[in-house]
């Protein structure tokens, strides 16, 4: 009898190839539809541009080496979050904080549909907000951030393993501490 | 009530309207990063494949010496080495159970894994003092044994080099863990106060 009728590897082979491939196709599509979601999230953890490239690719590989065991047991999303704010926390953890950058300036993202002038009142406003965002302590920026991605009470409290209560105490400080924030820098009247 | 509604919707648009630009460019190409993460995933598992393979030309090493070295000296030291690499391969082993989990866990869970696993660092690196310490005595008999095989009376240049060597050695490892102790105690410390940094 032939070996390779007994031992399909060609068949084997091909499965793993596919199921590969399938893999790839799947990450592929969740950075395209996450990615810019997740950058957001990797900004409120590092404040210098280099080392929130190094954080974000960080997520990005511990979301290649999660993915093949992820069973669908929560939503792709609740998924993708969960690997950003852990690594973002260690992240946190482990670095020297850095000096808080003035942001204002550097990263403002203009509206090329609009005058200059309110294209420019906006880019500073959103600006003003991420900076904001950012100096919160971890807590309450968690669930802000995930609150300002459109996630619910209840995804972000299975993103956290917290109670949705618990979702709500942090979120209404959280709230407060922005509003704080934004009228000191001239934000909120 | 509404006003706060309002206000929150505000800062939604505000903060999914931008991208934050990186450093290496602000567009996201998943397909191109796709790439750079598998180069990242071969490039760990070559690097533990080369701590493995390590330990395993250390090993080799030391029993390729005291066949080629059948002096007493030679081969009780040499056997010491590797009874030492060989405890400190097992400690390692077992000092990483059960923190091989997924990034995938809630918040909690993985702030508790984390707190763990630089506990389990902290204990490592007791263990790595007790090595250097424990290879140190046995590398200074063996050096001098070295030194006077056949009945030679080397020059001071000798034990000036031999000794500077291994004092070069043991103060350089001595300077890494003692950085590897302070990093460890700070990221635990921040990792008990909830990862924030103080």
């Amino acid at each position: 009898m032939d070996a390779v009728a007994i031992l399909p590897v060609e068949g084997i082979s091909e499965r793993l190839e596919g199921r590969l491939e399938g893999l790839e196709a799947r990450y592929e599509r969740l950075l395209r539809e996450h990615g810019p979601a997740l950058r957001r999230a990797t900004a409120g953890y590092e404040f210098d541009p280099v080392r929130r490239e190094d954080l974000f690719q960080d997520i990005c590989l511990a979301i290649w080496q999660a993915l093949p065991r992820f069973r669908g047991d929560s939503s792709e999303r609740t998924f993708l979050f969960r690997i950003a704010h852990n690594r973002g926390l260690t992240h946190r953890a482990r670095r020297r904080p850095a000096p808080t950058a003035d942001l204002t300036e550097a990263e403002e993202v203009a509206d090329p549909a609009a005058t200059p002038e309110a294209a420019a009142h906006d880019g500073q406003r959103r600006a003003r907000l991420r900076d904001a965002v950012r100096r919160l302590p971890l807590e309450p920026q968690q669930v802000l951030t995930m609150t300002l991605e459109g996630l619910t009470p209840r995804d972000i409290a299975d993103v956290l393993g917290i109670t949705e209560n618990n979702v709500a105490v942090r979120l209404s400080r959280a709230r407060r501490l922005l509003r704080d924030t934004l009228a000191a820098a001239g934000e909120i009247s | 009530m509404i006003q706060e509604d309002h206000e929150l919707s505000a800062w939604m648009d505000d903060w999914q309207s931008e991208e934050p630009r990186s450093a290496t460019g602000p567009a996201l190409d998943a397909a191109a990063i796709l790439r750079q993460v598998k180069r990242r995933s071969l490039g760990l598992k070559l690097l533990t494949a080369g701590e493995l393979l390590l330990a395993a030309g250390a090993l080799l090493g030391l029993t390729l010496f005291a066949l080629r070295h059948p002096d007493p000296m030679d081969v009780a030291v040499m056997a010491s080495f590797c009874l030492l690499t060989l405890a400190a391969l097992a400690f390692a082993l077992w000092n990483r159970r059960g923190l091989w989990k997924p990034a995938a866990e809630t918040t909690a869970a993985y702030l508790a894994l984390a707190r763990n696993r630089a506990r389990r660092r902290q204990e490592a690196l007791r263990v790595s003092w007790g090595l250097l310490t424990a290879e140190t005595v046995l590398f200074i008999p063996w050096i001098w044994h070295a030194l006077h095989t056949d009945g030679r009376h080397p020059g001071s240049l000798s034990y000036t080099l031999a000794y500077g060597y291994l004092a070069f050695v043991v103060g350089a490892m001595t300077a890494l863990l003692a950085w590897l102790e302070r990093w460890t105690r700070r990221e635990r410390a921040r990792l008990d106060a909830g990862g924030e940094c103080k």
